[in-house]
């Protein structure tokens, strides 16, 4: 039993995923020994709480066999209009009010992409195409553009509320903020949710094969309308989450994360046909890309190198993932195909 | 060529009802009007319909137009390519780059036009070689097209920004500027000829070769075609190939017209190079599309841009995404809905 486990996590790509972060992390601290501190966990921890709450969104989107690219689209209009209300308001309360205001943004502009995809049976990457398009311009035309950096009393409050604080060797500070509760709630939730509830049970059946989900009598609309709805929340949610961590609503803080946010499931081993992929392995994935952007930092390779490495991590990462799939489902036809060898003895 | 026998017996009502094609240029006139005639109540006069605002507009299409027609050919093979941008700008970047180094301002102009000839051919190259890549990745190692040119993107995006260490790299010669400024004949830009051009050749390689045929087959059913005796392999590289000599034709235009290289040039071209292939007929889950369609709504996309831009808001910019995307979102519901009317009207006749 414990053995058939072990050889389980051996094939699983969530083992890969944490040997290549565990690789990295001992390069670059043995290139550069600062790197080896609390200080750089903590500020890589401190960087992927936004990207994780998106990344989970888009976790549930892909796990359902769809793609939703508004991501930055809901996050960026929820958090922006979000603030903007509150800021209009003079209101001096603390930050519940904002989170709800996003969380409500994103769940309704999600709803509609929900009704898009599951009533009007539009392609999901072509009616968040449509939608992401949409929301930003009436979210830069309507409601504004310019940045608001005075931001009100409550997130100021929640934004500098830290967990902890860590220096490294020259005194610069990385706080924990409190918002990692939200992230661990996030986590804890989604992973009973689909563990242990109905629907979560669907959403994984719509996504591996749509047709006999259908004929096993799940309400397949239903769900995807669901599925996107939670995404669009908790786009929304991310969205507020910056704001609150960076004191700082720029309504074009997150444009390309819809792709960032993307790779990171993929690499986590999610597979963008649907039907596969774990929770661990998409914050595995969120922790790889957060590590790798700030590691090249302290390596002293340039920022402009990102892109390039992220771009390979995902097309080596899911090469190897498909190819391996590949192989897979060749044993398995030679094994189903007649022609059983027959042996000379 | 059966379909041709039917086309012949009347091809007005092949184009209105059994293709989109008719109500893709219905749309498009009706936009070109509709914007003229608001502009005319806007400001009081018709100079959107004078001849060097359409001479503007047919220089801007180009760009974003072959982008499109790049797309098409991935999406009906039932994948995507997201990586035009990032092919557009590395083989622009790759060319700028060499001309840089081999042109000062003291070489003789004929030798000038010789390198840019050489730098544009050059940029065709790491096109093709970077769609050749995508290709290569997704047939060999059957990895969903999304996530490759995904991923390539960022790659390719990445090697330009290397390339020009985050700077910009301005001042390229004349020479080379004018595949994306000259004018042919004084009138008509020589960047709208090279459209015209790509237009026709791939038009001519869907409809009028076996490439094109295999091309369609393979889109709408990938398992029966490749039991057909299909070659996966070539025909997805050879797909993929072509798609990066289009983003290489475009990233020269696009800078040439700016007459200066930059990675992170065009990042939303991408996503607005899908919505015309979709716009124009082409069927996101592969089988169907053609160029003809795609060039309507790219004429389309700009008449309602340059429209815009005549009724004189602040942030025009961010109009224009509205309207796209809202047109984006109309076409899909009307595809859907008047899908679902055939349906029942086959239904009925049986």
């Amino acid at each position: 039993m414990i053995r058939n486990r072990l050889r389980r996590m051996a094939k699983s790509n969530e083992l890969y995923v944490f040997l290549v972060i565990l690789l990295i992390y001992a390069i670059v601290s043995i290139i550069s020994p600062v790197f080896f501190s609390a200080y750089s966990v903590v500020s890589v921890l401190k960087t992927a709480i936004e990207p994780l709450i998106y990344a989970v969104g888009a976790y549930l989107v892909i796990l359902s066999g769809g793609i939703d690219i508004t991501v930055a689209g809901i996050g960026a209009f929820s958090m922006f209009t979000a603030t903007k209300i509150v800021y209009e308001m003079n209101y001096e309360g603390s930050a519940l009010l904002p989170y709800v205001l996003a969380v409500a943004f994103g769940t309704g502009l999600g709803m509609i992409n929900g009704l898009l995809i599951s009533r009007l049976k539009i392609p999901p990457m072509i009616a968040t195409l449509g939608m992401n398009s949409i929301i930003n311009g009436v979210m830069l035309f309507f409601i504004g553009s310019r940045e608001i950096s005075r931001v009100p009393i409550g997130i100021l409050t929640a934004g500098r509320t830290y967990l902890l604080t860590v220096y490294n060797a020259n005194g610069v500070a990385a706080p924990l903020s409190t918002t990692v509760f939200i992230a661990i709630a996030l986590l804890i939730i989604m992973f009973l949710f689909l563990r242990y509830t109905m629907l979560g049970a669907n959403i994984f059946a719509i996504g591996g094969n749509t047709e006999s989900a259908m004929r096993a009598g799940i309400n397949v609309p239903n769900t995807q309308l669901i599925v996107y709805t939670i995404a669009g929340a908790l786009y929304g949610l991310g969205g507020m989450v910056h704001t609150i961590t960076y004191v700082n609503s720029n309504p074009m803080d997150l444009i390309g994360q819809e792709m960032i946010t993307i790779a990171a499931v993929i690499i986590g081993g999610a597979r963008i046909t649907g039907g596969h992929g774990t929770l661990t392995g998409t914050v595995l994935g969120v922790l790889l890309i957060q590590l790798v952007n700030n590691c090249l930092n302290t390596v002293g390779i340039p920022t402009y190198w990102q892109r390039f490495v992220v771009g390979m991590v995902l097309v080596i990462g899911t090469s190897l993932t498909a190819y391996q799939a590949l192989k897979e489902k060749r044993k398995l036809h030679v094994e189903i195909s007649p022609a059983p060898q027959t042996t000379k003895e | 060529m059966e379909t041709k026998k039917i086309r012949k017996t009347s091809w007005l009502r092949h184009i209105f009802f059994e293709s989109k094609l008719g109500w893709l240029f219905v749309f498009m006139v009706v936009s070109y009007l509709a914007m003229g005639f608001m502009s005319y109540a806007l400001k009081g006069n018709f100079k959107y319909f004078s001849g060097s605002t359409l001479q503007s507009m047919v220089g801007q299409i180009p760009e974003i137009g072959i982008l499109a027609i790049g797309c098409m050919l991935p999406m009906i093979t039932g994948g995507i390519d997201l990586s035009m941008i990032g092919k557009a700008n590395l083989s622009g970047i790759v060319a700028a780059a060499f001309m840089k180094a081999l042109i000062s301002d003291t070489t003789p102009e004929g030798t000038q036009v010789l390198i840019s000839i050489v730098a544009i051919l050059l940029a065709i190259v790491v096109g093709s070689l970077a769609g050749l890549l995508n290709g290569l990745i997704i047939s060999k190692f059957n990895t969903p097209p999304l996530i490759v040119t995904l991923g390539s993107n960022y790659v390719f995006m990445g090697i330009a920004v290397v390339i020009t260490e985050g700077q910009s790299i301005v001042g390229l010669p004349k020479a080379f500027n004018t595949i994306g400024q000259g004018m042919l004949f004084g009138a008509i830009p020589v960047q709208f000829v090279v459209l015209v051009l790509v237009a026709v050749v791939i038009w001519f390689l869907v409809t009028r070769t076996a490439y094109g045929t295999k091309l369609y087959m393979t889109g709408s059913n990938m398992v029966a075609a490749e039991f057909s005796g299909i070659n996966m392999t070539r025909l997805l590289c050879t797909t993929y190939t072509i798609s990066g000599v289009l983003s290489a034709l475009s990233g020269c235009i696009l800078f040439g017209r700016s007459s200066q290289a930059n990675a992170d040039y065009g990042t939303t071209y991408t996503l607005q190079a899908i919505m015309i292939a979709v716009l124009g007929g082409t069927n996101p889950n592969g089988g169907e599309g053609n160029v003809l369609g795609v060039v309507f709504a790219m004429f389309t996309m700009q008449f309602l841009a340059t429209g815009m831009n005549f009724f004189q808001v602040t942030n025009v910019t961010y109009l224009k995404d509205i309207v796209w995307g809202a047109v984006l979102i109309i076409v899909m519901i009307v595809n859907y809905v008047s899908a679902a009317r055939n349906e029942k009207h086959k239904l009925r006749q049986m």
